[in-house]
């Protein structure tokens, strides 16, 4: 049997993932037990669970460094990894948005500048749009750019918007909808297919149960 | 940051003499096996004009290339591909042959990869063969049998060939309303087995639902050849489809029976550069590595763009991937870069010290040489990390060797030190 390496990342993920693998019988105590090693071993199944950074997880899948990555779809658009994105796990839902102060006038004729921790969605979405605009990257604490006039306007994940309203600020436009995806590498998915495929095909129906369920 | 005098740009580097000569070994072996069937080895320039590259659709985007500008003020870029330069070639010199033509090439190809990591590398070297003028399923086979051949022969096992046929997504395509925006979405979609969107997609299409099925199917269509040959019959929607399915058997069949069943499976999602490939296409994976490592399939579309008519088909592997394949299994079995003598001499024997030099490498022996008027131990000491098996003092009255730390031997003269060696 041939060993699959996982690389989860860490963070907003991090929870639903333990958790879905612990319902598959796939289950690393010594990760519960808030070890901070970054890499687990399951010797009897053979799986080889690695911690990654989350936006990290796309470049361990594409090289083949991991077999199998679960990662949101927001680090999937922002990389842009050569992979195969086998399952929507449903989870970790959120949406990639356009925010701004509520009386944000529209600036005809006038640059737009976008501050944002996703370049590469910001100027997709408003290249898409036939806008020109400027980014500028910001590591974290991107709400505070409209407020003390860094950029006009961001671009952000929303999960439940509460950080935008705390800070004045609301949702102008939606750009995508987001979700926890399963990644697998192409090499891995064509040499290592037997254990590769049902392990997909165990989770796939592990997912069709909790739809049902709900 | 190292002043830029004293380091080379991001994406290439210099190569160490271990890893050339295990290059250097594939290389040697890939040559003699193309060469054993009749391919012809080839040169293109290492730049040519941008248009030339700018023109085929599908294969490389233009801001990958490495451009330079002529003294006439013409856009130049370095050689991003093989195979299209040589169908230029072929396409220009060879317009009234009405036989085949087989050539092979080991050649550097150049792209800027500006991913976030530097990682990726800008200069790769590529070796591959080209099979112009040939359209039937017999060329197609001799390819993929010659792809499987060259890993077989650099001693890997577990690898799997994976067939697609780009042909019957075309046809499917050939069939349908949509725009070529929502073709784009729809190819990534599949290409990436992304179901979900990709049902997402066609659900915000006014396609026939019967039409949708078969288009969400195919990302599926991947695995044991049988089992997928069958699915993709029973989805077919027309004659067309059923004619590409069926030059896909022929050519597993063909493989099959020639002993590499073990070696393929099928994924007819594989549907990538599709304006470029028109028939059956390839990739090659080797257990334990992520990316493929040859890439290949028919092109007959190509030689058109140059006021040809070949059909055409090859493959190309990428050497430098390949070469962190295989450069394990050479660690294990200590290929080391080795010197088998170093004859060592004081000025007055310097004549005969050299005749006992060229004797010996006129034997195959690899031999370095040197005056040495030092202590004898102090020249052992510093050729040592040369990696040298045995050291050769030539005297007056006799040559004594030496190897390791205490055997010595010494021999009356060069014709004794000849019977023993050859003994």
């Amino acid at each position: 049997m041939d060993e699959i390496k996982i690389a989860l990342g860490k963070g907003r993920l991090e929870k639903f993932t333990l958790q879905a693998l612990q319902e598959m019988g796939i289950e690393f105590p010594e990760l519960k037990k808030g070890s901070r090693k970054l890499i687990f071993n399951d010797t009897e199944d053979k799986i080889r669970i690695v911690l990654v950074k989350a936006s990290d997880v796309p470049t361990y899948v594409e090289n083949g460094a991991a077999d199998i990555g679960f990662v949101g779809k927001d680090t999937l658009l922002e990389q842009g990894a050569d992979v195969f994105e086998v399952l929507d796990l449903g989870f970790g839902k959120c949406k990639f948005a356009v925010a701004g102060l509520p009386d944000q006038a529209t600036k005809p004729n006038q640059k737009l500048t976008v501050a944002t921790k996703y370049p590469k969605v910001a100027k997709n979405f408003y290249n898409n749009k036939g806008v020109s605009v400027e980014t500028i990257y910001l590591n974290g604490s991107v709400e505070l750019a409209p407020l003390i006039g860094l950029s006009d306007v961001i671009v952000d994940i929303v999960e439940t918007g509460r950080t935008l309203k705390e800070n004045g600020l609301v949702v102008l436009e939606d750009i995508s909808e987001i979700s926890a995806r399963l990644i697998v590498n192409k090499a891995s998915f064509k040499t290592k297919t037997e254990r590769i495929h049902s392990f997909i095909n165990q989770l796939d129906d592990l997912l069709k149960k909790h739809s049902i369920q709900n | 940051m190292l002043n830029e005098s004293k380091r080379v740009p991001e994406g290439v580097a210099d190569v160490h003499s271990f890893d050339l000569e295990i290059k250097e070994k594939v290389t040697a072996s890939l040559k003699k096996l193309y060469k054993s069937y009749g391919y012809r080895q080839v040169q293109t320039p290492t730049f040519e004009y941008y248009d030339l590259f700018l023109e085929i659709k599908g294969t490389i985007d233009k801001e990958k290339m490495v451009k330079l500008i002529d003294r006439d003020g013409k856009i130049l870029v370095l050689r991003p591909d093989a195979t299209i330069p040589i169908a230029r070639m072929v396409a220009t010199n060879y317009k009234n042959d009405d036989t085949y033509l087989k050539f092979s090439y080991f050649t550097n190809v150049f792209r800027s990869n500006d991913g976030q990591q530097s990682l990726t590398s800008r200069e790769l070297t590529q070796a591959g063969v080209e099979f112009f003028g040939k359209q039937d399923i017999e060329a197609d086979v001799e390819v993929i049998t010659l792809a499987i051949k060259s890993i077989q022969k650099l001693g890997l096992e577990d690898f799997k060939i994976d067939l697609g046929q780009a042909n019957y997504f075309k046809e499917l395509m050939n069939i349908s309303t949509v725009s070529n925006e929502q073709l784009r979405e729809i190819r990534k979609r599949i290409e990436q087995k992304n179901v979900s969107e990709l049902r997402q997609i066609l659900d915000a299409t006014d396609l026939n639902e019967n039409y949708k099925k078969v288009v969400l199917a195919m990302p599926m269509l991947y695995g044991k050849p049988e089992n997928v040959m069958e699915k993709a019959e029973n989805i077919a929607l027309n004659e067309e489809m059923k004619r590409e399915l069926n030059h896909l058997r022929q050519v597993y069949e063909r493989l099959a029976d020639a002993g590499y069943e073990d070696y393929l499976s099928i994924d007819l999602g594989l549907i990538n550069d599709l304006n470029y490939y028109t028939g059956i296409i390839f990739q090659g994976y080797v257990k334990g590595y992520g990316k493929p490592v040859v890439v290949g399939g028919r092109y007959d579309q190509l030689t058109k763009q140059f006021g040809s008519d070949l059909p055409a088909t090859g493959f190309g592997f990428y050497l430098d991937d390949l070469m962190e394949v295989i450069k394990s299994s050479y660690m294990d079995e200590q290929v080391e870069m080795s010197s088998d003598f170093f004859v060592v001499y004081d000025e007055k024997n310097r004549k005969k010290g050299l005749a006992t030099a060229d004797l010996l490498r006129e034997y195959g022996f690899i031999v370095e040489s040197d005056i040495v008027e030092d202590k004898l131990e102090n020249c052992v000491k510093k050729v040592q990390r040369r990696n040298i098996a045995c050291i050769l003092q030539v005297k007056e009255d006799a040559i004594v060797s030496i190897r390791g730390k205490e055997t010595r031997k010494a021999y009356k003269d060069i014709e004794e030190l000849k019977s023993e060696i050859l003994t």
